[in-house]
Parts: structure tokens; C-alpha cells; sequence
């Protein structure tokens, strides 16, 4: 930064009053097209630009990303309400504290959704016991029925880890989605599927690498 | 760090990443990823397989960002400073990495374009352009509900400037350059929903966007960013009706205050 006044409208001046304009992510400049006027601005130079307080810069954001973090958020807690909190904390968090994120460690898009993970399992966590276990009892074991496939962010990316997935052993794959997707902890999965503790986080583990395996060599790269 | 230590939480790894681990096991990983740059490298590796495992889309809710823009903070009065100077380089891109998002300084000059006829709205941006400006962000929130119900209402862009246009309490405005050349229709609704159509703008370089503002209260404010190569545009100012509308060629992120003299523009009577 080299100091002075024009380095760029982020640094905004300090009577500058209330927050510019929020241009809003659903006020699309082009919706038939898609083709957004800051689609060229990286996911790092957006944060650095909420780091700076611009509004439109998280409203970019949530344009890009929000939609996979609220689908994420429902998936794992089953409620369009609770996913709709964890949307809105994971984008008040990205505002509050953006330097949590940190593009040397992956993307944005692999941040956020770490960020609606943990949110949402929280949250699964907190509810009550009981009607947790009812619902568990109810949807069986995981793996049963799963459908990745559903409402995709990019077809192509979605069908090619879905096969990955599949291609993965079963006793890697289902501890993985009993994890994920259903907010267990491994020793719970461990319960639910009866096998020892130690066995399901070596399966977890090696299931995660074998499908980095997997998608590095089909060509896939994580979001 | 012993070596016990380590792999003992190295095998837990896989289920950290994936949040499936005890509070207690989770602080201790924790307290080992601060000092092994080799298990944080594989949590970071896990997590983006994770991602990439729970990376499908749903449709976001239009009620949703308001609720979100509703609770951002503002920073404190004498707060400029960058938020990210605890952690290094977040975004390792050479030089000021802000830049391409809101160049300032360096953006197209004014003095490439003629103030041309519509002396009165010209003025006022350019003036803007160089004047710090205390926005009228009030109003502007309840316009972006508008244009959210406005698509969810609608279903399709086309189909609500079909309706607009047809609408006969509508509004139209022809959007002239500085030599008088129609570059865009604004169809503007007695509610304050509005659309710019018939757009004859020349596409920009990618790296620049169009951007609307309407004089409200005497000030420019942004309508809504129209891309390099704008088709068709819904946009809102709720009560707040402008006495003028204006588009200006920016940089692609678009800018708090033009900081060129309109490409088009057209006085609104009220």
C-alpha cells in the first residue's frame, strides 16, 4: 500500500458517512448472460475488498457463493431455517473477520463451506437428542438414497465427484457421508455402524485422500 | 511436538476436517495445527475434497441478503485501515490487490469526453466524481427488496420489461449520449420499479463496467452496476424518485461516485 488518497475507493474516507449503496447480489447487470461486470475480480482481491468494508464486494460474494453454502447448510441440518442462519453467520463472519480466510490455504469457495460445515453441525448437535435419533432412526443409515447430484453448481464438476465417490470402497465412502452430510462425529458413525472407533477415523482419513486421488487424476479440482 | 503426539492426531485428520470430532479432540488438533505446517496442509487438503463432496447450489431465498446487509457493521469513524494486516499476504497477487476491484486514481479521465448537452446532469457527476460524497444509502436497501420481489415476481427479466412496457401508467426515457445518439430506454413503473432497455451501449473492455445512478436529493446514486455489454436491466428506487438518470463507464466492481461524466443520461420529470 503505498499510502495516499486514491489507492482505492476501499479505503474509505472517514466522514465518508454511511456505506455506499449495497448493491444488492440479486440486481443482476446482466441476468440473462451471466455475464457479471466483477466476474474477472478474484475471490482473494473480494475479501480484501470486504476487508476494507465494501458492502458490494460481500454482496459479489455471496452472489458466488452463497447459494452452495446455504445448500450445504440445509443438507446437513435439514432445515431451511437453520440453513439460512448458518448462511447469514457465515457471511456476517466473512465481514466481521475476514482475514480468517487466507487464500494460501485453499479457496474461498472450500472456506465457506468449511465455515457452513462446522456452523451446521453445531447446530444439528444442539437439538435435542431425541428427535435427533428419531430422525436418524427414521432415514436409516446413510449412504441409503444419497443424492449429490441434486441442484448442482456445475453439472460436469458434480457428476465427476459423484463418481469418484462411488468408485470409493463403501467403507470408506459411507463413514464419510454419515460424517458430512449428516453431522455425526466418527465415534457416533462408529456406533451407528459397529465398528470400532479407530477403523472409522482411519477410514475417514483414507477415504478423503483416495478421493483427492481420485480427482486429481480425472481432472477435478476442489471448488 | 513429540512423534506419539503427532500421529495421534495425524489419524484424526480426516474426521477434524469434516468436523466429526469431539470438542476435546478438536482443541487439542488445534493446538497441534498452530505448530505442524504438514497436518495443516493435509486438513486444507481434506476440506477442499470436502468441498468439493458438498459443493451443489440452491437457489438463495430473495429475503435472505437483506437480512444479511442489515446486520453489517459499519467501521468505526476513524477506522481505514485495511482488516487483514494480522495475516500475511491473503491475497498473493502483486502490488495493491484492491486495485483492479476499485481503481481510483488512474481511471478514465473526464477530459476524454465532452460534457456534451445534458450540461446539468454532467455537471453534478463530474462534480461528484471529485467531491467525497456522503451516499444516501437509506432507501437503498428497501429499493434492493424491490428489485428482489420484483424477480421472484416476474420470473423473467424479458417478460417484466414486456409487461412494463405495456403497462401504460409506465414511464419512458430515452437515454441520450452527449451528441444525442438513444443509447437506452428506461421504462420507469409508478412504484419505482424500473428497466433499462433497448441498450445500445458499445460493449466495454472486460475489465470496465457500466453503472447507473439517479439523481435522488440532489446526489448521484448507484441503481446498479449493467456489466460491459448491458442487454437488459431491472432496477428500483423505491419512493425515492430521481430527477435524473445517468450511465457512466467505471471500472468492473463499480465505484461509490462516477468518476466519469455520463456515457448517456436523460432528465426524469417527475
Amino acid at each position: 500500500m503505498t499510502g495516499g488518497e486514491h489507492d482505492g475507493l476501499g479505503d474509505r474516507p472517514p466522514d465518508a458517512g454511511p456505506v455506499s449503496p449495497i448493491l444488492h447480489p440479486s440486481a443482476p447487470p446482466a441476468p440473462n448472460t451471466g455475464d457479471m461486470p466483477i466476474a474477472e475480480v478474484s475471490d482473494a482481491q473480494l475479501v480484501v475488498a470486504i476487508a476494507r468494508y465494501r458492502e458490494d464486494a460481500l454482496a459479489e460474494c455471496y452472489r458466488r457463493h452463497g447459494g452452495a453454502v446455504l445448500a450445504l447448510a440445509r443438507r446437513v441440518t435439514g432445515d431451511g431455517g437453520d440453513a439460512e442462519d448458518v448462511v447469514q453467520e457465515v457471511f456476517l463472519r466473512l465481514w466481521r473477520q475476514p482475514d480468517r480466510f487466507d487464500a494460501a490455504r485453499g479457496s474461498l469457495r472450500s472456506f465457506l463451506l468449511a465455515q457452513s460445515h462446522g456452523r451446521a453441525v453445531d447446530l444439528v448437535r444442539s437439538r435435542v437428542a431425541r428427535q435427533r435419533r428419531e430422525e436418524r432412526d427414521a432415514r436409516g443409515t446413510a449412504g441409503a438414497g444419497y443424492d449429490i447430484e441434486r441442484e448442482v453448481w456445475d453439472a460436469v464438476v458434480a457428476e465427476k465427484v459423484t463418481e469418484a465417490m462411488s468408485r470409493l470402497p463403501d467403507e470408506e465412502r459411507t463413514p464419510i457421508e454419515m460424517a458430512y452430510f449428516q453431522g455425526h462425529t466418527y465415534r457416533e458413525v462408529a456406533d451407528l455402524l459397529a465398528q470400532p472407533e479407530g477403523t472409522i477415523k482411519s477410514r475417514i482419513r483414507s477415504g478423503l485422500k483416495r478421493m483427492r486421488n481420485a480427482m486429481t487424476e480425472i481432472g477435478v479440482k476442489a471448488p | 511436538m513429540t512423534n506419539d503426539q503427532h500421529s495421534d492426531v495425524e489419524v484424526l485428520l480426516g474426521a477434524y476436517a469434516l468436523d466429526a470430532v469431539d470438542p476435546d479432540e478438536a482443541e487439542r488438533i488445534e493446538a497441534h495445527l498452530a505448530d505442524c505446517p504438514r497436518c495443516r496442509a493435509e486438513v486444507d487438503r481434506h476440506r477442499e475434497v470436502a468441498a468439493a463432496i458438498g459443493n451443489s447450489v440452491e437457489p438463495l431465498p430473495p429475503h435472505l441478503w437483506d437480512r444479511i446487509a442489515g446486520q453489517l457493521e459499519r467501521p468505526p469513524v476513524n477506522d481505514t485501515v485495511p482488516r487483514l494486516g494480522g495475516r500475511a499476504d491473503p491475497a498473493p497477487a502483486a502490488g495493491d490487490p484492491v486495485a483492479p476491484v476499485v481503481p481510483l486514481a488512474g481511471s478514465r479521465s473526464a477530459t476524454t469526453r465532452s460534457l456534451g448537452r445534458r450540461g446539468v446532469v454532467a455537471t453534478v457527476l463530474a462534480v461528484a466524481a471529485v467531491v467525497v460524497i456522503a451516499f444516501l444509502a437509506v432507501g437503498l436497501v428497501h429499493a434492493n427488496n424491490q428489485v428482489n420481489r420484483l424477480h421472484s415476481a416476474s420470473g423473467s427479466l424479458s417478460a417484466a420489461v414486456s409487461s412494463a412496457l405495456a403497462d401504460p401508467s409506465s414511464q419512458r426515457v430515452v437515454m441520450d449520449s452527449p451528441t444525442g445518439q438513444a443509447l437506452a430506454t428506461a421504462v420507469i413503473l409508478p412504484d419505482g420499479h424500473a428497466f433499462l432497455t433497448d441498450i445500445r451501449m458499445p460493449a466495454l473492455p472486460g475489465d470496465r463496467t457500466y453503472q447507473l445512478w439517479g439523481m435522488i436529493g440532489g446526489q448521484p446514486i448507484s441503481l446498479s452496476l449493467l456489466g460491459h455489454h448491458p442487454t437488459a436491466v431491472a432496477f428500483s428506487f423505491g419512493s425515492a424518485h430521481p430527477s435524473a438518470l445517468a450511465v457512466t463507464d467505471e471500472p468492473a466492481g463499480g465505484v461509490v461516485a462516477p468518476t466519469s461524466v455520463p456515457v448517456a443520461s436523460a432528465v426524469v420529470s417527475a
